[in-house]
């Protein structure tokens, strides 16, 4: 497959760094296929980015967070540049690949482990660290920083203030998913930060579920109701670590349709879903969703949604106090001229 | 012209003409080949040649061509035709293996070329300075254009078709352009170049692999696009192949494809699947009929032997309206605002074909390619394990009625199939990218409703292209207006030199169709329709002209009839599984 330009989109500047994810590499390069695993096409990318970072006088900051395997011989591509660089490699969350890492990249400068933060430095003159943790929150706000801004960005404001076809609310404008979806390097970072969510999300109802023994279990199967739900929701399914199924129903929200109602008949009872979102505003979407799953003998357990706009309480208030609710962006606070309100 | 009656032949594969397992061996084709015969002669078919197209014997059996040319006369004396009348050309295992590796293709075809002689190509009208492509004359007005698509191709083991150069291109085009395009021309190669025939299900004895690699000629792709477009008259140029042991039959554009199973094989065990077949094709001046002979066999596999030959019609073209005289490439006119108007002839029969709601082939099916036969394989065989797919009455539109429907959710939920699909289709498109020099920049996915955005969205981060989820059922009524065809998406159509629709099944067409109403066509709009989708059934003739479609790629081939409303019964007697809400 054609290797097609990576740069800049699939990196973020920041003052110290460039940023990037293995996760983002691998995906692009591998056509989708398996976002998970170091190939060569990917290691390629890679090394197209070391050579810019080090043009910039900067490190390089690859998260290998989701990444489980390295395909052999990868090193014989990106070990003479990291011989060579001024620059250094420094890789987060490497810790289960430190070994593989090793054989492939060459001599660690450096290794930190710290409670759950890790990190290797490869090539380059040596990296001086304040903390590790103080570096994985820079990287961290980098990201949300970036999201923020796309969504910030997809904003559509109206000439005059309009109801929304989900609920009777009045507002200024709308927050359009369709903007990021439609943009390939917005939509990787805002997928696989969701992702990431998702994966933190399910990782403490586990520990929840085995330590208190809470009903359910851990959620199995993605679901989406909404035309821009669906690009997104199935995204985190291929990108995320679990490989959670993605169940689609055309559609719920906005507008409420049911388009192939002989296809919601039967199917598994006892799943728990994770419900994916765009931007939940009251909540109806959600609600309908919950109502679907109930229906058929299933629950959500989990909803995860790119941004949303009441306290985040009075969403569990409404819809359940089980529900584990994620988001990545407060709408209410994300822009000025961005206002709903009750309509009469 | 009388109509042409023409028996393909091909793959006798010849291992032993003594051993008690060969089909064909001594003092047992005569009953073989001669219940063939008689079942053909009973479908009062008179037969006016022969075309074979190669291994005649097996892995460079060079000892067993005599045997092979007797049961070749054979069968042209049982059905009243003199030898000359068939034509025959090379198979990858008629080769000297040993001569050919050495550097000496001449000697290496010493062999086959004896083999030949008494037959068509001894008396050849016109031949290539290279012999690899030899015109000569089966009766008044049907002429035979026998290529050697082996010639430096791999051998034994892993064996592949050969390439194609430039020169050797144009030379067997000088040699095309001889031939009067109102005759008939039958062209034979043993390697196919029909890149549709990937969808002849359960490949080669179920060996799978690389096919389009290994079993079609791609280099000759482009030289089956020239001769295409050098030959405009409908029925009047059909392509010969075998190979791949599969069936294919398929008219594409103006040339029909022929590719018939083997005739011989052993009776063993292993090769008892092989499905025993001859195909007769007969040409008339509006009409291709295939009538396909199956050696049904009877018993178990070690007895494979013994069984019948059975003769059912394959495939017929045009199925309904004469394609031949419609070019659907053509623009069709509304009638409503061609009131009053000069329109071409064609445009006419395509617009009545419309309005009066008739089904009619389309080039967006008929230009559909398999991404990939495994994982068409795989998708197949999902359908069929998952239960996918429900017979019944699936109202999409107050006009047709899709009498199955395949659930696309439950078949691509799972991250892997998913990401499967997005890759062969990324792969397609890659090739269609590097064929029309395409740039990322000059491109747009649009895709449609959930599962077409879903996969849009995926070939975009993989290609870079831009893509917009748009929803199309109901035509937009029932979704918000950032979910409808926005001014953006309008201005970045607009400038976009390639528009790439992708959506998960094509069925009636009417959603294509009015997708590309949605948008303004600038004169001399000079802009590249493509289209992938996951699921589409190539014989089903859509509902709406969709001729924009250059381009198709399709996951899975499957069968999914459609009817006019008014040919299914009433709701009374057959209840809906499904009606989609209409738009109002």
């Amino acid at each position: 497959m054609k290797q097609l330009p990576l740069l800049p989109p699939l990196s973020l500047s920041h003052q110290d760094f460039v940023y990037t994810r293995m996760k983002a590499l691998n995906w692009v390069t591998s056509g989708g296929l398996n976002p998970k695993m170091v190939s060569v096409d990917s290691i390629k990318s890679l090394e197209t980015l070391l050579q810019t970072a080090s043009q910039n006088t900067k490190p390089l900051v690859v998260n290998f967070q989701g990444v489980v395997d390295v395909q052999e011989r990868v090193g014989e591509i990106i070990r003479p540049h990291l011989q060579n660089q001024k620059n250094s490699l420094i890789v987060l969350n490497c810790s289960r690949l430190l070994t593989r890492l090793k054989a492939e990249f060459g001599r660690t400068k450096r290794i930190l482990d710290e409670d759950s933060y890790d990190c290797a430095v490869f090539g380059g003159t040596q990296f001086e660290f304040k903390d590790l943790k103080g570096f994985y929150d820079n990287a961290a706000e980098l990201e949300n920083k970036t999201v923020r801004n796309y969504v910030n960005l997809s904003f559509r404001p109206f000439d005059h203030e309009k109801r929304l076809h989900s609920t009777p609310l009045l507002a200024s404008g709308v927050f359009n998913a369709r903007s990021i979806i439609s943009s390939r390097e917005q939509f990787i970072w805002t997928t696989l930060l969701m992702a990431e969510h998702l994966e933190r999300s399910l990782e403490v109802m586990e520990t929840e579920f085995a330590s208190k023994g809470s009903s359910g279990g851990v959620p199995s199967r993605i679901l989406a109701v909404s035309l821009r739900a669906s690009p997104i929701a199935a995204a985190i399914s291929l990108v995320s670590s679990r490989e959670l199924p993605v169940e689609i129903v055309d559609h719920m929200g906005p507008k409420h349709v049911i388009m192939e109602e002989h296809s919601l008949a039967g199917g598994a009872q006892g799943i728990q879903y994770v419900y994916v979102g765009d931007f939940l505003i009251g909540g109806t979407e959600l609600k309908t969703a919950q109502m679907y799953a109930i229906s058929k003998g299933c629950r959500v357990g989990c909803a995860l949604v790119l941004g949303h706009w009441l306290p985040i309480q009075d969403y569990k208030d409404n819809l359940g106090p089980h529900l584990t609710f994620t988001s990545l962006v407060d709408l209410s606070s994300c822009r000025d001229d961005a206002t709903i309100r009750w309509t009469k | 012209m009388n109509a042409v009656s023409i028996l393909h032949i091909s793959d006798f594969h010849i291992t032993d003409p003594n051993g008690i397992n060969e089909l064909l061996r001594k003092g047992k084709y005569q009953e073989y080949l001669g219940d063939l015969v008689h079942a053909i002669k009973k479908e009062k078919l008179a037969i006016d040649g022969i075309v074979a197209t190669g291994d005649f014997v097996n892995w460079d059996a060079q000892q067993y061509f005599s045997h092979a040319k007797e049961v070749l006369k054979f069968v042209a004396d049982s059905l009243g035709i003199k030898i000359a009348n068939t034509a025959v050309c090379l198979g990858n295992h008629d080769l000297d293996f040993k001569k050919e590796l050495d550097g000496d293709p001449i000697a290496a075809r010493m062999n086959f070329n004896e083999f030949s002689k008494g037959f068509a190509n001894d008396a050849p009208m016109y031949k290539s300075d290279d012999d690899r492509a030899v015109l000569c004359r089966i009766k008044v007005g049907v002429w035979a254009l026998m290529l050697d698509s082996v010639l430096g191709g791999r051998l034994k083991n892993d064996p592949a078709p050969g390439p194609l150069t430039a020169k050797s291109g144009d030379a067997i085009m000088d040699i095309v352009r001889i031939v009067p395009v109102n005759d008939l021309l039958l062209i034979g190669s043993h390697y196919s170049v029909d890149p549709n025939i990937a969808s002849a299900s359960d490949f080669a004895d179920g060996k799978g692999g690389n096919f389009l690699g290994a079993h079609s000629w791609t280099d000759a792709y482009q030289l089956r696009e020239r001769i295409d477009r050098h030959r405009k008259t409908p029925y009047k140029t059909c392509w010969f192949s075998g190979d791949i042991h599969r069936e294919h039959f398929r008219y594409h554009r103006n040339i029909y494809y022929v590719t018939t199973g083997r005739l011989g094989t052993k009776t063993g065990a292993s090769d008892s699947k092989c499905l025993r077949q001859a195909a007769v094709v007969r040409i008339d001046e509006n009409e291709i009929v295939v009538h396909r002979f199956r050696y049904d066999t009877e018993g178990h596999n070690s007895q494979a032997e013994y069984g019948d030959w059975k003769s059912d019609v394959a495939n017929r073209e045009p199925n309904t309206v004469p394609t031949s005289v419609v070019d659907l490439r053509a623009p069709v006119v509304d009638p409503s605002e061609t009131a009053g108007a000069q329109v071409s002839s064609n445009t006419q029969v395509a617009t009545e074909a419309l309005t009066r709601n008739d089904s009619f082939t389309s080039v967006a099916t008929s230009k559909c390619e398999i991404l990939s036969a495994e994982s068409s394989q795989d998708i197949r065989t999902n359908i069929v394990k998952n239960k996918l797919y429900t017979w019944g009455r699936f109202e999409t539109s107050p006009n047709e009625v899709l009498l199955s429907w395949v659930s696309i959710g439950p078949l691509l939920s799972a991250p892997k199939r998913l990401g499967a699909t997005t890759r062969d289709m990324a792969t397609w498109l890659d090739s269609q990218m590097g064929q029309r020099k395409m740039t990322a920049e000059q491109a747009v996915f649009l895709g449609i409703d959930c599962w077409g955005s879903i996969l849009a969205s995926q070939l975009s981060v993989v290609t870079g292209i831009r893509n917009f989820c748009i929803a199309a059922r109901g035509r937009g009524d029932y979704h918000t207006n950032q979910e409808a065809i926005t001014d953006e998406i309008l201005q970045v159509v607009a400038l976009a030199k390639y528009v790439i629709i992708v959506t998960d099944v094509v069925a009636t067409g009417r959603t294509l169709r009015w997708l590309y109403d949605q948008f303004p066509k600038a004169e001399n709009d000079e802009k590249v329709w493509l289209l992938l989708s996951v699921l589409c059934d190539p014989k089903q003739p859509l509902f709406a002209d969709c001729s924009f479609i250059q381009a198709h790629g399709t996951a899975c081939q499957i069968t999914r009839p459609i009817l006019p409303a008014d040919r299914v019964p009433g709701l009374d007697l057959v209840p809906n599984n499904l009606a989609i809400p209409q738009s109002s």
